[in-house]
């Protein structure tokens, strides 16, 4: 799944760690949703969204592959 | 500056690190801990308990009072990996559930495998399914925990 979680981070001057803290999870998790190895649950989605004040189909993108399956 | 400390990867004892994640959460350490304490608790009564009960002349009773104990730490020791599963951060948790999977399967395969072959002494197939699941579940989790310690991760930002 894509994401724009680095970004939006870096708009924010977000650290990881600091990132990590406010959702309750580990550097490392922030660290591979980022790269894109790990898909967030939908507890955490709702949670990035929330520090985010965004929308998660603004931050959370399922990729050509998924959306195609969906239809 | 973070507060978590960072653990040196590379040079000949930087293998030894690998286990050692800068940004786990406390919760995680402690429960982790829990978790460590009781195992070592079941090992330690384990052997105690072995080696009681092979005593000459043990009655019969308390053979089986020797036994339960141990069963006590194990049940502990279950109880505070499930405490440690369900408050996890859900990335170390993909990680055991991995690695208990990858755990498990050995075990299947293996103990299968035991039972067609003709003339394997019986008194060895538990500790020769046992022993090699133990070994994958850890190998698993060595490898998940090296894999995730070698992404790239961002320099020190702030």
């Amino acid at each position: 799944m894509n994401n724009r979680l680095r970004v939006l981070r870096a708009e924010r001057r977000m650290s990881q760690a600091t990132l990590a803290e406010l959702l309750d999870v580990s550097r490392q998790t922030v660290n591979a949703i980022e790269l894109g190895k790990h898909d967030p649950s939908l507890q955490l989605a709702f949670r990035v969204s929330q520090v985010f004040s965004l929308p998660i189909e603004q931050i959370f993108d399922p990729g050509a592959e998924q959306a195609r399956a969906a239809e | 500056m973070s507060e978590h400390p960072r653990y040196g990867r590379t040079g000949p004892l930087g293998w030894l690190n690998v286990l050692k994640w800068e940004g786990m959460r406390k919760i995680d350490r402690q429960n982790e801990k829990r978790v460590n304490a009781f195992a070592f608790l079941w090992a330690l009564c384990l052997i105690g308990a072995a080696l009681l009960v092979a005593w000459p002349g043990l009655p019969n009773w308390l053979g089986w009072a020797l036994a339960i104990v141990p069963a006590i730490f194990g049940v502990l020791t279950m109880r505070a990996y499930l405490k440690l599963l369900r408050e996890m951060d859900e990335l170390l948790r993909q990680m055991q559930f991995e690695a208990m999977a990858v755990g498990f399967g050995t075990g299947l395969i293996i103990g299968n495998m035991l039972v067609i072959i003709d003339g394997f002494p019986r008194d060895f197939i538990a500790p020769a399914i046992v022993a090699p699941m133990a070994i994958a579940y850890s190998i698993r989790i060595v490898l998940g925990a090296r894999q995730l310690a070698q992404q790239p991760v961002e320099a020190e930002d702030e």
